[in-house]
This record gives C-alpha cells, structure tokens and sequence, in this order.
C-alpha cells in the first residue's frame, strides 16, 4: 500500500499495578479506515493518548508519518484531526464559534478558515444549528459538533474515540457515511468502537483488543476465517430433551450445541448442507418449533472465541 | 492569538454577571455616598406651625411672618379642641398664641422671662417643640439686643427675624487624633473605594475564576493540547488574556467611581486611593487565579467568591469604618489583605490618623500578599502538573 501513517511498537502503559496496554504493535498504512475494536477497559482510549503524547508511556516506540511522536511534535500534531471519546467543546461559544475556536489551532489564515468552517459545518449537517450554543444540542447534534471541530482543518490522519457512544440510529448513520467520505478524499482513520458492527461496516482493517493486547488483526473476512466457527443455527423452541441434544451434537460438523433462553444454538464448522440436515433431525425427532435461522459468524464470534467471553455486555 | 481570542469569547459569556455587579454596586453607593454628604450638611427641617395672634399689632405680626419665612404656617381658628385634633393627626406640630399685649410687655419687659409673652399647645416634647421654643427666646433675645442698640421696635423685629433666617453655616468636624490631609478626598467619597474589596473579589472569583476553570477543564485542555498550539503560548496567551480583563475591571470601576464622584479626580490623595484600588485588583485577580487551581465547579466558584469577600470585608473594615471595629477583630484581620487596603484607604480619606508614610507601608503590605499570592499560585499548577499520567 505505500507510507506508513502510524507505527507503534511493544507499547506499555502502566497505572500504577494496573497494565493498561502490554506490549501493543499496531502498523497503519496511508489510505486506511484502521479499527480498534475492544470491550469496556480493554486500552482503546488508552492506546489513543499514548499515539497523541498526551500520556507518557512506560515501553515502546511511536512513530507518525515515519516521525517518533513527542509532546512538542507541533508539525506531527498539524497533520492530525483528533476527536475525543469525552465531548470537549467549549459552552460558552455558540456551534459556529465552536468550529472556528478548534480549526483556528491549525489554521491561521482567516478567509482559509472561513471556508474550512463552513464546509465543516455542511459536512455533519450542522447548518441549522449554527448559533445554538452546545447545551441546547441533542446528543447526537453534540456528537457530530465534537466531530467538526476535530475535522475542520482537513487533517491527513483523523482520530476518532468513540464517536457514536449514546448517538441515535440516524446520526449514527451520518457520523459513519462521513468518515467514509473522510477517507475517500484521502485521509487515514483510526476508529476506535466496541460496536462490531461499525467496524464491521466501515473499517478496512481492525484489530480486536483485550485487556491491553492484540488478539487479532486482519480485514474483517481474515478475522472470521480465524475461527472454526462457519455458520450458527439458531431454532426456537419452547423445551428440548437430552435425545434431541445428543441427536445434535451427533451430526456432521457440529461442535458445539447450546440452549439458553427457549433458543438451540448449533454452531457449526465448515462443511454443505448443514441446514438440511439439522431440519431432517428435527422432523424425526416430532419436537415442535418456531423460527430457524442461520447465522454468518460475526466479530463477537471470533471475540467470543478467542477470549472465551461476549465482546460486550448486550444492549 | 487564538487563545485570546478564545479566552475573550467566554469572557463575554460572563459579562452579564460583571454588569449586573457593577449596577448593583452603584445603584447602592451613589445614593450612600451623596445622602451621607446631606447629614453633614445639617439642612434644617421645616415645621407646621399654627400662630393665633391675640395681640394684632404691627410687632406681633412681624414675629408671625418671620415665623412663616422660615416654616410651614397652618391657619387655625382660636379653638384647643380643633388644634389638639390637628396635631394628633400630625397636621400641626407647634401652636404658639401669642398674646393680647405682646407688644406693651416686649416694649417694657426689660431682662424679663419671654415665657409670658406666649401660650403655646404641643403633643409632646418633640425635636419639632424644642426648634419652636428655642426660636422664639432666640428672637425675643435679639430683639431686646437689638433695641438696646437703640433701633425701634419695629427694626429690631425686622432683623432679628432675618437673622435667624439665614442659613445655618455647619462646620464638618473631624475626629478627634485624624488629620484631614485632602480636602479632595473626603470621606463621603472614600465609601465608593472603601466597598470596593467586596467587589472585586466577587467579581474577579466569579469571572476569571470562571474563565480559568472552563480553559483548564481536562477534555478541552487535553482536546488543545493535541492541536498545534504550543502549551507555552496557549499559557502565556491566558495569562495576557487575564492581566487585560483585570486591568479592565478595574478600569471599569475606576470609570464608575468617576460617575460617583462627578467628574475627574483630583488631588494627591484621590489619586493614591485609585493606585490602591489597583494594587487590590491585582490581588483580587490572583487570588482568583488560585482558586481556579483548585477546579471548583460553577456554584462553588460563587460560594468562594462570597465567602470570602463578605468574610474579609466584614472583618477588614470594609462595610463600617475600621475605627468602628475592636481592637481583637483588627488584630486578626490584620492577616488579610483587605486590612491593610481599609487602612491606607482610611488614612488617605482623614478617617484615619496616619502619615503619607503610613500610606505607603500599607501599599508594601499589600505587595506581599502579590507576591505570596503568586508563588502559592506556582506550587499549585506545579502540584497540578506532577499529577498527570
Ligand atoms: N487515569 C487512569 N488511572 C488508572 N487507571 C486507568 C486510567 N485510565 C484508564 N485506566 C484503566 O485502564 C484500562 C484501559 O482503559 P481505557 O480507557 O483505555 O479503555 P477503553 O478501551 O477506552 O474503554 P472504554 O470503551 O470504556 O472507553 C481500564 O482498566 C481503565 O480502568
Ligand atoms: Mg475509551
């Protein structure tokens, strides 16, 4: 793919007894949607404020556009568009002045800036909204604020922390098409979630994190392809007896049957005609059901896999 | 200049609070500062008075219009019932008869009591009684000086009415052991600088403890830190931002204080209140500074502010005079800055005895507590700094 945007070797970060980050190594290349796909606690934000030297690190080289980043990397920091997992706009300022105050840290040029804001102000779909200071926002409104002042000034490399915590489904939406669009006109992002199907949608490249690790890296095909997990049947059932179970577990390339919550999970590895021979079972079997569905593996599949645990709690 | 900028935008977010101060201020001050002036001035009160004339003749009338000149006269008909109603209802406070032969015994009475010359009905021994009788014996006792000079009759009532018709000339007396050193800067005056600590503290705590707090609040600050802002310049253009709005309120009072004194200031002693008012201002602002170390939350912040303002005004001399407060309160209270700003104000207005000298030692003092102010201040932000990751 060509330059190497970001480069972060053997990371460690220590609070205290706490090994927030152990020995992390992330590659970026230019052009790239990068995700950081990570539970609760697992070092995202942690691993962010280490990239931007706003946190010393205890192990562990950072490079950015083949530079090593250090608190006063000023021409490093130019290059980079960083939007923060909390909200940091200023309450006193409407959303115009909000933009303006942000772009103004990299861009001096007035009339450059004018243009920059205003086009930052189209690009979330803010337009309405000029004149409302933040407090007045929805959550969402708020969210896509914190976005442009992070854009505005056209960075190369765009940082983003959770950008969708507590966002409707509709600025979700836009929050996701935008950074796409980001990309498209040329700029590297490194997007941090634990919403698989973000990444999932969006990135063109994620690595799954755990307790301060890399448990896995790769587009998300090579990560699904990690596991042995192909496909999981789910059939709903109002009680199910041993026989049935056994008869389950006996078919061809099933590993594994689970019945929770008036659902039979059958998970699969590889192999054809898996469907019809778990139908035909059933149909001998003279057990009722209702809905049967099959399933392509996900990201919390391969998370579930590999750390033995839900990549989050449901929601 | 960015952060200025920035820093000045938030300020005009807080501009409501500082104007509404300083409205408040002057709403208040003006008036104390000009009716305080009226007490000293002593302005003689007028009283309704009710003369029934039994005597009527030229003398007696002369008294009944040298009385009119001076007071407010109520016609009554000779009848008690009717004046003692009208005085219970406060129409009248001071009827005075006087009686038939008024004029045959001041023409012959020689050193002879005026009591016999008049009746008089009254509720109580009120001020307004006591002003009536001590003018009429003052007027007969000039008329008998008067006629003893051999003026007639008719003359000496004439000017002994419009003597006592002149305006009363009030000396302002000092306190005793005070030394009046400019008559410029009067102590009417000095209550506009006197409630000034109270002001500037609560305003400086309440703005620019504010602003500070908002520009160092962590995910703005951390948000700025990635950008390509240098933390020395983003620091030095706060600091700027935070000297100009200083000097700015102050300079704004100063404004005020002007309105309130009515025009320029003039005199040295004027002059050395303003140059006070400034060395306080800036410790006002660096004490706010301080605060903001601290991260207090918005109602917080305004607590502080009141707390210690009215606590060190109170204590300090800044609502009454500190010549007014104990010696164990002025010994405490001696630790505070306000203290030694009441002084120096006190002695500058002649409230106080002190020497210009006096003055100045005053203004070291309150120096000291710049610099202390500025190295706690250091201590705090290096404290702050060590903190993070
Ligand atoms: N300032 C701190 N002091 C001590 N421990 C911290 C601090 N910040 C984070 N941690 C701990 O470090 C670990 C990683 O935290 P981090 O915020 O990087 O996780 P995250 O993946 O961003 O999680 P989230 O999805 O909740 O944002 C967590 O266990 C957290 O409790
Ligand atoms: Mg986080």
């Amino acid at each position: 793919m060509g330059e190497t945007v970001v480069k972060i070797a053997n990371l460690v970060k220590n609070y205290k007894e706490l090994r927030a980050l152990d020995h992390l190594s992330l590659t970026i290349e230019k052009g790239e949607i990068f995700g950081l796909l990570g539970p609760n606690g697992s070092g995202k934000t942690t691993t962010i404020s280490c990239l931007l030297s706003l946190l010393a690190y205890n192990e562990g080289t950072i490079e950015l556009f083949g530079q090593p980043m250090t608190p006063t990397s000023y021409d490093l920091k130019a290059r980079i568009g960083v939007i923060l997992q909390n909200v940091a706009v200023f309450d006193e300022l409407n959303v115009y002045e909000n933009i303006d105050c942000f772009c103004g840290l990299y861009i001096k040029d007035k009339a450059r800036r004018r243009q920059y804001v205003d086009e930052a102000i189209e690009f979330v779909g803010l337009n309405d909204f000029t004149g409302f200071k933040p407090k007045k926002l929805s959550g969402g409104l708020l969210r896509r604020l914190n976005i442009a002042c992070g854009i505005a000034h056209k960075p190369e490399l765009i940082i983003l922390d959770e950008p969708t915590v507590a966002v409707d489904p509709q600025s979700r939406n836009k929050i996701l098409e935008g950074i796409e669009e980001l990309n498209k006109n040329g700029a590297t992002v490194i997007y941090t979630t634990h919403y698989m199907e973000e990444v999932e949608q969006i990135c063109t490249r994620i690595a799954i994190m755990d307790h301060g690790k890399k448990i896995a890296e790769g587009t998300s095909g090579e990560l699904k392809r990690l596991i042995k997990n192909t496909e999981t049947v789910t059939i709903e059932m109002k009680e199910v007896n041993n026989a049935l179970l056994n008869t389950m577990k006996g078919l061809p390339n099933v590993y594994d049957v689970k019945w929770e919550a008036g659902r039979l999970k059958i998970y699969l590895a590889g192999g054809e005609h898996n469907l019809l021979n778990i139908m035909d079972a059933l149909k001998t079997s003279g057990t009722g059901f209702g809905q049967v569905y099959s399933e392509l593996p996900t990201l919390n599949d391969v998370f579930l896999e590999i750390t033995g645990k839900e990549l989050r709690d449901k929601d | 200049m960015k952060v200025f900028n920035l820093f000045f935008k938030i300020v005009r977010a807080k501009a409501g609070i500082l104007f509404l101060y300083i409205a408040i201020f002057l709403a208040i001050c003006f008036p104390m500062v000009h009716s305080n002036k009226a007490k000293t001035d002593f302005e003689e009160s007028s009283i309704s008075v009710c003369v029934i004339d039994e005597d009527r003749t030229e003398t007696s009338k002369s008294l009944k219009d040298a009385i009119a000149a001076r007071n407010k006269l109520v016609e009554m008909p000779h009848d008690k019932q009717k004046i003692m109603d009208a005085m219970f209802y406060e129409m009248v406070d001071y009827t005075v008869v006087i009686k038939n032969g008024y004029e045959e015994m001041l023409k012959d009475m020689g050193d002879g009591d005026s009591a016999a010359l008049f009746d008089a009905y009254k509720m109580r021994d009120s001020f307004q009684s006591a002003m009536m009788e001590q003018y009429l014996s003052n007027y007969i006792r000039l008329v008998k000086v008067f006629t003893k000079d051999g003026m007639s009759l008719k003359d000496a009532c004439a000017s002994a009415g419009e003597e006592l018709g002149k305006e009363v000339e009030v000396e302002v007396v000092t306190p005793p052991g005070s030394e009046v050193l400019d008559a410029n800067y009067t102590d009417n005056f000095a209550l506009f600088f006197r409630l000034l600590p109270y002001l500037l503290i609560a305003i400086m705590v309440n703005v620019l403890s504010a602003i500070l707090v908002t520009l160092n609040k962590k995910d703005q600050k951390m948000r700025i830190e990635c950008s390509s802002v240098r933390m020395s310049s983003y620091m030095s253009q706060i600091f700027f931002g935070s000297g100009v709005l200083t000097i700015l309120i102050w300079g704004l009072f100063m404004v005020s204080g002007m309105i309130v004194y009515g025009g320029m200031y003039t005199g040295l002693h004027c002059w050395l209140a303003v140059f006070n008012s400034l060395i306080f201002a800036l410790i006002a602002a660096l004490m706010a500074i301080l605060i903001s170390t601290f991260n207090p939350s918005g109602t917080v912040v305004n607590m502080i502010a009141q707390i210690l303002g009215l606590g060190m005004s109170f204590i300090c001399g800044a609502f009454v005079s500190q010549s007014y407060l104990g010696e164990g309160v002025l010994a405490f209270a001696r630790i505070f800055p306000v203290y030694w700003f009441e002084k120096a104000n006190d002695m500058l207005a002649g409230i106080q005895k002190g020497t210009l000298a006096d003055v100045r030692t005053c203004f070291i003092a309150e120096c000291g507590y710049i610099v202390l102010f500025i190295v706690l201040i250091g201590v705090a932000s290096a404290r702050r700094g060590g903190k993070k990751g």
